[in-house]
Parts: structure tokens; C-alpha cells; sequence
């Protein structure tokens, strides 16, 4: 692959997961000072479909290194947020809202944590795919159980 | 709006792939295996919150419209930083038995991205 089409395949990647990070945040009104369930279900499943993508579908189903480029760093990097997550912690503790902005603060770390684990046991669990002579090498993750 | 997020989301993201590949690169060129600590994904995750940080205080205070927010604070820094990379990052130093790493990894995020994005925020408010 070469570095101009990465570069591209992260440029799409990364512009329809923000749109789609957007879209959610815009179809679902939230309250000032409410827990921002948006951005943490899109984080939440974010973490756990990265998961399942490098140790699944790129370690044991060996995708071929595009896949990871371009829904690992591109789609799913665009997709979650952790701007968004800091700045909402931010104005809600300003705002007086200090329980909520504690627990949107642990919540994320702690459940995005478990979803990664979660998504990484789920792909680990896939069937190995063997790779057949010819095939390129794809990077070696560490996680082939 | 539609193709400001767009392109927005799709240069940040293109943004941390280049910090990411400068990052492994330095360590190559070093003698250096894989990276040891995630530290491109912290970088763009504080520089990112930073920005956010700069962008809501501008739009507030009336510098910058509402649009040039979503374009820059949903788009940009939302495609540069990421949450799943973070979640998995701390995944694997856990994995790793670097248990002490994964802690720390999660402890700069929470310092460095939450209190450098707050900082910037209220500096420039």
C-alpha cells in the first residue's frame, strides 16, 4: 500500500466516521447538563468494534493491511472522540453539574476500557485464517490467542 | 456543514495517522522496536482537547461562528483525537503486564487532554 493511498483511505475513513459521529449528536437532543449519552455510546461502540477489528478481523482473520487503515485509524478514529469527552466534563463540572461530570469522567475510561477488552475477546474467538504462501506478511499484533 | 465535518473529521484523522507514522518512525530510526508507550495517540488526543478548548471559547466570546465550530471542534479535533485507539491502547499495555504503564497512560490522558482542554477554554473565555 502505498503511503498516498493510505494517507486517502484515512482522509474517507475518517470523514464518514465523523459524520456519522456528528449525525448522532444532531439527531439526538440533549439537555444542557444531562450525561452525554451520544458521545459515549459512539465511544463505547467505537472501542469495542476497534477492538474486534485489530485482533479479529486483521490478527486472526489476517484482512489485508488496508482494512485497518482505513476503518481501524480512518473510520473508527474519526468516529470517536476524545475532545469532545474533555470539553463535556469540562462544562459540566463549571456548570455545576460536578456528580454528572464524575461519573461521564470514570464511566468512559472504565466502560470504554471493557468494551476495547470485550471487542478483543470477541475477535480472538474468531477462526484463525491460515495464511497461504504468496499472501504479504501483515504486522504481527501479539494477539494470536 | 456536511462537507466542513467532512473534510474536518477526514484531515484530523489524516493529521494523527501522520503523527502516528512520524512516531514509529523516530523509533526506528533509533534502533527502536514498536513503540513502548503510546505516546502519538496521547499527543493528538491533548492537542486535539486543546483545540476543542480554543474553538468553544472563540465561539463563545463571538471570534468564530457557530458553523466554524462544528467545522473545527466536531470536525477537526473530533477526527484528529480518539477514544477507541485510547481504550485499546490501555488494552494491550494491560495485556502486556505493563499494568503500570496502562495506569499512567490513562492518568496523562485524564491530566494532560482533560486539564490542558479546560485550561485553554477558560484562559481564552
Amino acid at each position: 500500500m502505498s503511503r498516498s493511498l493510505a494517507y486517502l483511505l484515512v482522509g474517507v475513513g475518517g470523514a464518514v466516521g465523523g459524520l456519522l459521529r456528528w449525525g448522532a449528536t444532531t439527531v439526538v437532543d440533549e439537555a444542557a447538563g444531562a450525561f452525554p449519552w451520544t458521545t459515549f455510546t459512539v465511544n463505547m461502540v467505537g472501542a469495542f468494534a476497534l477492538g474486534l477489528l485489530v485482533v479479529g478481523i486483521v490478527g486472526r482473520r489476517q484482512a489485508p493491511p488496508w482494512v485497518r487503515t482505513a476503518l481501524g485509524t480512518g473510520l473508527l478514529g474519526g468516529f470517536t472522540t476524545f475532545s469532545a469527552y474533555a470539553h463535556a466534563v469540562d462544562v459540566l463540572a463549571t456548570g455545576g453539574e460536578v456528580g454528572t461530570a464524575m461519573a461521564y469522567l470514570v464511566s468512559s475510561v472504565l466502560v470504554g476500557v471493557a468494551a476495547a477488552g470485550a471487542g478483543a475477546a470477541v475477535g480472538a474467538r474468531l477462526p484463525a485464517r491460515r495464511r497461504r504462501a504468496g499472501d504479504s506478511p501483515t504486522t504481527a499484533h501479539g494477539w494470536s490467542k | 456543514m456536511v462537507v466542513g465535518v467532512a473534510v474536518g473529521s477526514g484531515v484530523g484523522a489524516q493529521l494523527r495517522f501522520a503523527t502516528e507514522r512520524l512516531h514509529a518512525r523516530a523509533r526506528e530510526r533509533r534502533g527502536l522496536g514498536r513503540p513502548s508507550f503510546p505516546w502519538a495517540t496521547l499527543t493528538v488526543n491533548v492537542v486535539g482537547s486543546v483545540a476543542l478548548g480554543a474553538a468553544a471559547a472563540l465561539a463563545a466570546r463571538g471570534v468564530i461562528s457557530s458553523p466554524w465550530l462544528t467545522v473545527l471542534g466536531i470536525g477537526l479535533a473530533g477526527g484528529l483525537t480518539t477514544f477507541s485507539t485510547f481504550a485499546l491502547d490501555v488494552v494491550s499495555l494491560a495485556r502486556d503486564h505493563r499494568v503500570a504503564h496502562a495506569v499512567l497512560d490513562i492518568a496523562l490522558h485524564l491530566a494532560l487532554g482533560l486539564g490542558a482542554g479546560a485550561a485553554m477554554f477558560h484562559i481564552l473565555l
